[in-house]
């Protein structure tokens, strides 16, 4: 009853997505004409691979940034626990509002242009977010600036349950820091690595919020996401029966990513 | 009653009780489930996106005069996310009884489109007057009427009157002179037209309004038949050209790509740009930021001064619900809104012209550079309105930003145009 009551709505949602169907008359079935169209539309591929272009780097970049805050703030320093708020923070703020806020910095007339110009760089200054170079690059900057902390918070954790003793026996054997990260530090984080890449990767494929507040999916649909062409197909477009069918892919590829993911992750963990 | 009963049987009591309380729910129950009687006070919902925000108060409370025994409860939604909004309240069956629609089928909200939860208003007292001629296709399928128009804009550059008399600007009359009044005004340091590059559609429409419905007024109706396409329009390409010319002739402000409305608004009512190619419903909301603000609009000038056409704008319109619980109240409040004297005030309220106003060729003064067009029937209807398909609402907006920012050039997105039909 309870997986009924927690999948019902996803399994008739799936159902809609083999319709033609404009939210007003009733739906009619088509088959996989809906699945046919998503690959055969330049939009929605494009779409597709911007989700998994921003998603891969997200991932990686987070992660390394975030290992190196967790690494850093490890250590007694005596303001660290103010610092592992002050990158936290930025995690429980509302997505849209943090987006607006970019938004505002990065316009044209915003402070990171009056930045530039400043410092003498003011032929460097850019429309960033209309710039079809840049723009889905500043939408990773934002998502990075905001979800850095909550792997962070992944990694300390599990630093936290490495036994110190194992550290300091290593430095006394005469192994160097670098030397005990790779070979000591980095194998025992493993599970952790394993949940904070997993969770950032199901972050990117869904990526939405910051892209509609940021972008609206343009320059010319160079920031489009799977999540935002849902949206814009289902309500703007009122085609519901594509839009699930849009939703339908990005859940398998969810599915798909996190389920590789966590195999491939875990296999390594039990090597290490 | 036997008082001894009463006194040594507290059962017997608590079930009489009982019984009577139950008695009073049932009476209750049974003239509560068959409606309101004659005299109850019945309230209606109303959702728009109109007057920039401030609402319909003085037109709810002479309504609410006028007929004591019906409420009205106004929300305003912001006309982004109008449409998506009453989409989802007409699928989850809590739409308000009252909504604003828009005329057509190009939009989210659009009559036609959403035909099967409107009721139909065709034995409306004024059913058949309510709608002009040249826009009853966008209200009437068959014999079945979906909304009544409110206001009749006319679409054309919207600008400050009080910059232009400063800086002793004219009007201009043909395409090429408005590009020489965009240097004008840049070497004055000002903006000449501010543009919201996420939302630019008005300032590539406004010159197809010339360029294709000029000659070809039912080019709509041929593209539904698929004897034209966008991209193989000379009209359409002449359009697209006249928009990039523009950005080349440094009529938009900087970093216009990006801009949104509200950073438009701001800069037109705050004087930092003089004009804005934008339905006068626009004029409300910059009125609302600076009530000091005084606009004109004039009709965007064609290739040649003859090619010009005025745009009229029936899009504003007002719909009831069909699964509204109180139809009969909500007909009547929408009846009365789209009457000839309230639509009158509604425009007003709107920075615009009510329909039967525009019908006679009466407009104001701040409107006046309409009256030869309309005079001499030189007029189109907003062509957006009879659009199918994701061009109006996803294909442009988007597309129009790629333009501007070199992402998509003009052929590409006429070629989407094509596609998202």
């Amino acid at each position: 009853m309870i997986l009924a009551f927690h999948y019902a709505a996803v399994l008739s949602g799936a159902w809609y997505a083999f319709t033609s169907w404009d939210g007003v008359r009733s739906p009619h079935f088509v088959g996989f004409s809906n699945f046919r169209e998503i690959f055969q539309d330049p939009v929605a591929r494009a779409a597709l691979l911007h989700s998994v272009e921003i998603t891969a780097a997200f991932v990686v970049i987070s992660n390394v940034i975030g290992l190196a805050l967790a690494l850093a703030l490890h250590r007694a320093v005596k303001t660290r626990n103010f610092l592992r708020l002050a990158f936290f923070a930025p995690v429980v703020m509302s997505p849209l509002a943090v987006s607006y806020i970019w938004q505002f910095i990065f316009q044209y007339t915003g402070p990171l242009n009056g930045l530039l110009a400043g410092i003498g760089l003011g032929s460097a200054r850019n429309d960033w977010l209309a710039d079809p170079t840049f723009a889905l690059w500043m939408v990773l900057v934002v998502l990075i600036w905001q979800f850095a902390g909550l792997t962070m918070t992944f990694y300390l954790a599990g630093l936290q349950g490495i036994p110190d003793e194992l550290d300091e026996a290593a430095a006394i054997d005469g192994a160097s820091g670098w030397f005990r990260l790779r070979k000591l530090t980095l194998p025992l984080l493993a599970p952790a690595m394993t949940v904070s890449m997993t969770f950032t990767a199901i972050l990117g494929l869904r990526l939405f919020d910051q892209v509609i507040a940021l972008t609206g999916g343009g320059p010319g649909s160079t920031t489009e996401t799977l999540a935002t062409r849902v949206y814009v197909d289902t309500f703007v477009n009122s085609r519901f029966g594509y839009g699930a069918a849009l939703a339908l892919v990005l859940t398998a590829l969810v599915a798909i990513v996190a389920t590789s993911q966590l195999i491939v992750l875990r296999q390594r963990e039990r090597r290490l | 009653m036997n008082r001894s009963l009463m006194r040594k049987r507290p059962a017997a009591r608590r079930r009489i009780v009982a019984g009577l309380t139950l008695s009073a729910l049932a009476v209750g129950v049974l003239f509560g489930a068959g409606g309101a009687s004659a005299s109850a006070k019945v309230t209606i919902t109303v959702t728009d996106y109109w007057a920039g925000g401030h609402g319909l108060a003085p037109l709810i409370a002479e309504f609410e005069k006028k007929y004591p025994n019906i409420s009205v409860q106004e929300q305003y939604v912001v006309p982004t996310t109008y449409s998506p909004n009453l989409r989802t309240e007409l699928l989850a069956g809590n739409a308000p009884d009252v909504f604003a629609t828009n005329g057509g089928t190009g939009q989210g909200n659009s009559v036609i489109a959403i035909a099967p939860d409107l009721v139909n208003l065709a034995s409306a007292p004024r059913a058949q007057t309510a709608v002009p001629t040249a826009a009853h296709n966008l209200y009437w399928r068959g014999n079945k009427l979906f909304g009544l128009p409110l206001g009749a804009g006319v679409d054309g550059i919207i600008y400050n009157t009080d910059l232009f008399s400063q800086f002793h600007l004219k009007v201009p009359k043909t395409f090429n002179q408005l590009l020489g009044l965009c240097r004008t005004i840049k070497a004055d340091g000002k903006v000449p037209m501010a543009v919201a590059g996420n939302n630019a559609t008005f300032s590539f429409l406004e010159p197809a309004a010339n360029t294709v419905y000029g000659p070809q007024p039912n080019w709509n109706q041929l593209r539904r038949k698929n004897k034209v396409t966008f991209a193989g329009s000379k009209g359409w390409r002449q359009a697209m050209s006249e928009f990039q010319a523009m950005a080349g002739a440094g009529c938009f402000q900087p970093g216009a790509t990006s801009a949104g409305i509200p950073q438009v608004s701001s800069m037109i009512a705050t004087g930092q740009a003089v004009m804005w190619a934008a339905p006068p419903v626009a004029i409300g909301a910059v009125m609302a930021a600076n009530p000091n603000f005084h606009a004109a609009i004039y009709p965007f000038p064609g290739p040649t001064a003859a090619s010009t056409r005025a745009i009229i704008d029936y899009s504003a319109s007002v719909s009831v619900n069909k699964h509204s619980k109180h139809v009969k109240q909500a007909t009547k409040f929408a009846e009365w809104l789209a009457s000839p004297a309230i639509d009158r005030q509604w425009a007003a309220l709107n920075g615009t012209v009510s329909v039967a106003d525009n019908e006679h060729a009466k407009l104001p003064s701040n409107l006046s550079a309409f009256l030869p067009f309309i005079k001499a029937e030189k007029t189109v209807v907003l062509p957006y309105l009879t659009f199918t398909g994701t061009v109006f609402n996803d294909v442009l907006p988007t597309g129009l930003q790629g333009v501007l920012s070199g992402a998509t050039s003009g052929t590409a997105l006429l070629q989407q145009m094509d596609r998202g039909w």
